[in-house]
């Protein structure tokens, strides 16, 4: 059992190293000019026929036209559209277990279950996605810390953006507990972490008084609440219905805290209360609900993100790998366009937006002169279905080309082997 | 406006706020309700005075108003601004630009007040004793009240709960409101005991583990907890309240708990208990003495038995009724049980005794009935007026809310319901609910007439028919009279008194059918066997049962399904035994089950995968084929013999000839007969070639039964075969097939071959993705036309219906959908799906 276990190994080990060998190839290019058929810089308006150039992995100019450098390795994408990737703001995709059984570990960090390994990574980077922030599930009081990653890489390190993004804070109840007993946790917690401060004062003011050297460190496992409480964490407050969302405000209000809201379905009721507040959301991944109306009992649609957008609200979409076609940012973009919300909003909505709220939209989420070059070419419009994300390019290098993806190659070759034995059958019919 | 408006938002922050104001101790009671009267005093002091432009007023002329405070009046009005009521009475001059709703014929009373419920989601804590769990945490704000505010209640206490010694702190709520902030009266409201019975049983033990345990954090094991006994009870109440009372004289820092129990303690909080049985009252009355603390007593069943101790006690009562109305009353009341033993004369004692109560409902169900709760109180002796009290201004002065709520008087909150007649007759009805001014619920609109004797007819003028079985017409009229489509062509002129629906610039087709689901039967999709139930299914016990009568008519599942414009199943059980039951053709729309059978016994399901050894499962097919052969011949034979002595007995005398005799019944094997006189297919699941090829071998070869294929994974490989045998395949859930890494469309290369193939999802809530399934089919390469028949014409065919459904045809039942481009886009919306000539879905347009 042991010897196959290293014989794994050893071949995991040579197998990556042959991996390594094939992804560092790539040239680093310092310099690179990408002449785009069209370019969408989301901060400000399109361009038709425009160049960006790009310095050390960073954009130094977008605009009609520029004198290309000399040394500039030219990437010609004369009928593509060039846009910035899209930014996923909530997903607790990528780990092996989301939660934790217990509910009030605020110390647990996604960074250290982060699987590279797993498909979603590769499909995401497929779907143009170039940066996310993992955090823990739905089911966790106060399940941990997330961390900002990019969609490649072999081992977490490489894929890091940002370590330590976001508390996130769930007010679904668990288990047995009733809604009353989990906010009654959650106070208990609070309470319990306010005396543990006070009494940590009172120890260093003591010490200071008996002109004591004081050398104590504040608990580790209480470190992300008292982040937290200074604003240094974003708290990602998971609302699983809309009454919810009246405790999230709540807590949001007690404790003041810099508060993302991450809802559920139901949670479009609410809309009115969190434009007061101007919180901003991340909404479920059904963007249609239906609701009864009591008084005619007919079936209402209500479309999420144009409630949420005529409410003032601002959101960023969320995606899910079950579905259909939930699972592509382009597709939520899509249909919130298509029940009234602005193209400009909607956009925004799956890359500006959802960088903003997880605190990288000074690298990612607009082209812009100094943000980090991660850019996805399209093939038509990102909105059309017919689009294919054909190359992404993530801080200057070009990670990902459709043409040398193998698993979709070999998807894409079905309908085309179907057609064309139809085509045989045709001719041969024909012929006799 | 603006100044108004900051003014509101003030108080009403002041009165969100009493509950952080209320735990800090310096801040005693008096300052509270000085803000409170403060709050109010503004509001009526600014409201009228600056805003008379933008808040519009409502004017109600009622017939008869019952102020409960004051008397009657006859011919009154009730002006409304800002959600107050600003002035009563039958002098009052409705200004002008006022909008009126005239009840000048009808009663209007204040909003009825439950002051004892748990309508907040519930759920079970573990400590016995919990001060610092809140109601209100747990109460929807965005739920469905619409029942309870039929009934004319626009205001509830809510409990955190019965199950535990001292569950925590209720709240005060109102039903409707445009913000949670206008709908709370109280986020505190008194500390809630529970005595008796409910918390003394099945009390947890408590185990809370460190985290993370470790050499330094030991984990404990589970800890029992007080009370199992009324003793444990009365011990643990003593101890919390001696503990916090301790506590406070050491000034030691105080937890919410112990600060949850000292506003009980020190009289700014009541204490509620809830208790039924004397003897549990009794033990509040000495608690609440002991401590010196205002009671008060919930449930109180028994009551009548301690009168005059609970008038000694200055206890106040919310008490339920012993009638729960239009429901099962279980309890052996000649037994003594763990809720007391009721007495119809329980309200009028206390009533008699003049000890301030309240009427409640005895349970969430009956909330919505607490005005015919009232009427009963009334028939067991209680005046009117006390019973109309008893659920107004009663229970808002025991729950402290008497400044807000209760009654008409002019600078409370306009709660108001309009009734058709007096209160207290039985026939009276909720018209409208008015709760902050605003119209909560409003008695839906009395049909005018009955319906036109002569059936109407429907019109659908569509810009793009697909008839399905006669390929397209452009701007075709389809005429629908009584659920039947009567003509379908080309355009015409309209008859007379047609309702036209115009789909002019839309695609009609006929409702999709997905011919295998679970659709609705939730947890019930195995097949139906007589055995044990838990042994799971038993082919040999399978028998003739209804499948269609295992759903019910008004399935959530099927709504959703609907809107996607499936409107037809087989419905059949998830089975991989060899014979899995019979199935039926339902449709998802229609009010009764027997409206939405299409055929009941549609086809039989049989699987021909698995099986231990696999090659048996041919002969178990051909032994129960046989079987099942004779058993129909036989039963054809005497059926017909009987005929024959039917005519001969008509014409001779009835002693000379003899009945056929008659063969035994098999339900077993009854299931299978249908099938020899082929007025149904076999659904013969089958995957792998060698299963496809048995099936052909037994259900054509040597049994020659009408046969279609279920799943048929590997058919592109068996074409040849199928085509030869005339075969129907049903293809499904899996639309791609991998041979290896190639990737087969079965459908779209059996369809070219001209082999009948219908689309399914063999599933339950996914039947919805059935079109999307036939989209992701022509995505790889099948002929959208092909696609469009596989849902639609084909299955009907394949199980006999399309005399019924599937096309859009002369005389069959008008099941159509309106769709706002050509199936299987993605930019193709639905707009209207039409069952049985009745529209069932309509897509709003935002």
């Amino acid at each position: 059992m042991k010897s196959k276990c290293i014989t794994v190994f050893v071949l995991i080990v040579i197998c990556s190293a042959f991996l390594a060998e094939r992804t560092q190839a790539a040239p680093v290019r310092k310099k690179i000019a990408i002449q785009a058929g069209k370019i969408i810089p989301i901060a400000g308006k399109e361009i038709a026929n425009g160049v960006i150039l790009i310095e050390d992995g960073k954009i130094k100019s977008v605009g009609k036209k520029a004198e290309i450098p000399w040394d500039a390795f030219v990437v010609e994408a004369k009928d593509q559209v060039v846009m910035p990737g899209f930014v996923l703001a909530h997903t607790y995709s990528g780990l092996e277990y989301p939660n934790e059984n217990i509910p009030e570990v605020p110390f647990l960090s996604t960074f250290d279950a982060i699987d590279p390994l797993q498909p979603f990574f590769e499909d995401s980077l497929r779907d143009g996605v170039v940066a996310m922030l993992i955090l823990p599930g739905n089911n966790t009081l106060l399940g941990g810390t997330g961390t900002v990653v990019k969609p490649h890489g072999r081992i977490v390190e490489d894929m890091l953006i940002k370590r330590y993004t976001g508390l996130k804070i769930s007010l679904q109840p668990t288990r047995n507990t009733s809604r009353m007993g989990h906010m009654q946790r959650f106070r208990r917690y609070m309470e319990g972490h306010k005396k543990y401060k006070k009494d940590f004062d009172q120890r260093q003011a003591d010490a200071k008084e008996m002109k004591k050297p004081f050398d104590e460190e504040i608990d580790v496992k209480r470190q992300p609440m008292f982040d937290l409480l200074d604003r240094k964490l974003r708290a990602f407050i998971y609302c699983s219905q809309a009454a919810d969302v009246v405790k999230a405000l709540e807590i949001h209000d007690t404790h003041k805290l810099d508060t993302v809201l991450v809802l559920s379905g139901d949670c479009y009721k609410a809309a009115s209360l969190i434009a007061r507040k101007k919180i901003p959301v991340i909404l479920d991944r059904q963007l249609i609900a239906w609701e009864t109306n009591e008084q005619t009992d007919a079936e209402e649609m209500k479309v999420i993100p144009q409630i949420m957008h005529q409410a003032g609200v601002k959101f960023a979409f969320q995606t899910d790998s079950s579905q259909y076609g939930t699972r592509h940012l382009w597709y939520q973009a899509a249909q919130a366009i298509k029940h009234g919300v602005k193209r400009e909003e909607a956009l925004k909505a799956s890359t500006l937006y959802p960088a903003q709220f997880i605190g990288v939209d000074d690298r990612l989420g607009s082209i812009a002169p100094g943000k980090d070059a991660s850019l996805i070419f399209l093939t038509g419009d990102p909105l059309d279905a017919q689009t294919w994300v054909d190359k992404v390019m993530i801080g200057g290098d070009i990670v990902y080309e459709k043409d040398k993806d193998r698993r979709l190659r070999k998807l894409l070759d079905i309908p085309k082997s179907a057609k064309e034995e139809k085509a045989k059958d045709q001719k041969k019919e024909n012929n006799t | 406006m603006f100044g108004l408006n900051s003014v509101h938002q003030q108080v009403r922050a002041v009165i969100m706020n009493m509950r952080d104001i209320a735990l800090k101790p310096a801040l005693v009671g008096p300052i509270r309700i000085g803000v409170l009267i403060l709050g109010v005093m503004c509001s009526g002091v600014f409201v009228p005075a600056q805003a008379q432009d933008e808040n519009p007023v409502l004017a109600i002329k009622a017939g008869t108003i019952l102020p409960v405070t004051s008397a009657p009046i006859e011919s009154g009005i009730i002006l409304v601004q800002g959600g107050k009521i600003k002035a009563v009475g039958q002098d009052v001059e409705i200004p002008a630009g006022a909008e009126v709703i005239d009840a000048s014929d009808k009663v209007v009373i204040p909003g009825l007040i439950d002051a004892m419920t748990t309508l907040n989601e519930g759920g079970e804590d573990e400590e016995s004793v919990t001060p610092d769990i809140r109601a209100l945490d747990s109460f929807d704000f965005f739920g469905r009240y619409r029942r309870l505010l039929a009934g004319g209640v626009t205001t509830v206490h809510i409990a955190p709960g019965r199950r535990r010694l001292v569950p925590g702190y209720g709240a005060v709520v109102k039903l409707a409101g445009d913000a949670p902030d206008q709908q709370v009266l109280q986020a505190l409201a008194g500390l809630g005991v529970v005595l008796g019975e409910p918390s003394k049983t099945n009390v947890p033990m408590i185990f809370d583990p460190p985290v993370p345990p470790g050499p330094d954090n030991q984990v404990e094991p589970a800890v029992p907890q007080l009370p199992t006994t009324r003793m444990g009870q009365m011990a643990l109440l003593r101890e919390v309240l001696s503990q916090a009372q301790w506590d406070k004289a050491q000034s030691e820092p105080l937890d919410a708990r112990t600060e949850g129990l000292l506003e009980v303690l020190e009289g700014r909080q009541v204490l509620r208990v809830n208790c039924h049985v004397a003897q549990d009252m009794r033990n509040a009355l000495t608690l609440a003495r002991n401590y010196n603390l205002e009671l008060i007593i919930e449930g109180a069943t028994e009551a009548y038995k301690l009168i005059d101790e609970i008038k000694a006690g200055a206890a106040t009562v919310v008490v339920a009724s012993d009638l729960e109305p239009g429901r099962p009353d279980k309890q052996d009341d000649a037994r003594p049980g763990g809720d007391g033993r009721p007495s119809p004369d329980n309200i009028k004692a206390l009533a008699d005794a003049c000890i301030p109560f309240a009427l409640a409902s005895p349970t969430d169900r009956s909330v919505g009935d607490l005005q015919f709760i009232a009427g009963y109180a009334v028939s067991r002796g209680l005046s009117p007026e006390q019973a109309l009290e008893s659920v107004t201004i009663s229970p808002a002065r025991i729950l402290g809310i008497a400044e807000r709520v209760g009654s008409i008087e002019a600078g409370k909150d306009a709660d108001l319901v309009i009734l058709s007649a007096d209160p207290f007759q039985v026939s009276c009805a909720v018209e409208q609910t008015l709760v902050n001014g605003k119209s909560a619920y409003c008695q839906a609109a009395k049909s005018a007439g009955q319906e036109a004797e002569d059936k109407p007819i429907t019109a659908i003028r569509a810009g793009r028919m697909l008839t399905a079985s006669r390929g397209q017409i452009l701007n075709g009229l389809i005429l629908v009279q009584d659920g039947k489509i009567i003509y379908s062509g080309q355009d015409k002129d309209l008859p007379q008194d047609a309702t036209l629906i115009d789909a002019s610039q839309d695609v009609v087709i006929p409702g999709m059918i997905d011919i295998h689901s679970h659709l609705g039967l939730h947890a019930d999709s195995m097949t139906v066997s007589r055995g044990n139930p838990g042994a799971g299914p038993n082919t040999s016990s399978l028998r003739l049962a209804s499948i269609a009568h295992a759903v019910v008519p008004e399935d959530e599942a099927f709504a959703e399904v609907l809107r996607m414009g499936v409107t037809s199943i087989l419905l059949a059980s998830d089975s991989d035994e060899l014979v899995g039951g019979n199935g039926a053709v339902i449709k998802l729309a229609g009010d009764t089950l027997e409206e939405r059978i299409v055929k009941e016994y549609a086809a039989v399901s049989f699987s021909m995968t698995g099986g231990t050894p696999r090659m048996a499962k041919i002969w178990e097919a051909r032994d129960k084929l046989k079987q099942a052969k004779a058993y129909a011949a036989a039963w054809d034979r005497y059926e017909r013999k009987y005929k024959e002595y039917e005519q001969r007995k008509a014409r001779s005398t009835p002693d000379l000839v003899k009945p056929p005799q008659q063969p035994s019944r098999n339900p077993e094997r009854e299931l299978l007969r249908g099938l020899f006189k082929r007025q149904m297919p076999a659904l013969v699941r089958a995957d792998r070639d060698d299963e496809i090829r048995n099936t052909l071998t037994v259900f054509r070869d040597e049994f020659n039964l009408d046969t279609i294929l279920l799943g048929a994974g590997n058919a592109y490989r068996l074409i040849p075969e199928l085509r030869r045998q005339g075969l129907g395949v049903a293809l499904g859930p899996n639309i791609i097939h991998y041979d290896k890494t190639k990737a087969i469309n079965n459908a779209a290369l059996l369809t070219a071959k001209g082999i009948p193939v219908a689309l399914h999802t063999s599933a339950s809530s996914g039947t919805q993705h059935l079109p999307m399934s036939a989209a992701y089919a022509v995505r790889h390469g099948m002929e959208p036309e092909q696609a469009f028949q596989a849902v639609t014409i084909t299955p009907a065919r394949l199980l006999h219906v399309e005399d019924r459904i599937g096309s859009i045809d002369v005389g069959k039942d008008a099941d159509l959908v309106i769709l706002t481009g050509m199936p299987f886009e993605f930019t193709t919306q639905v707009k209207t799906v039409m069952v049985n000539g009745r529209t069932v879905y309509r897509r709003t347009t935002q």
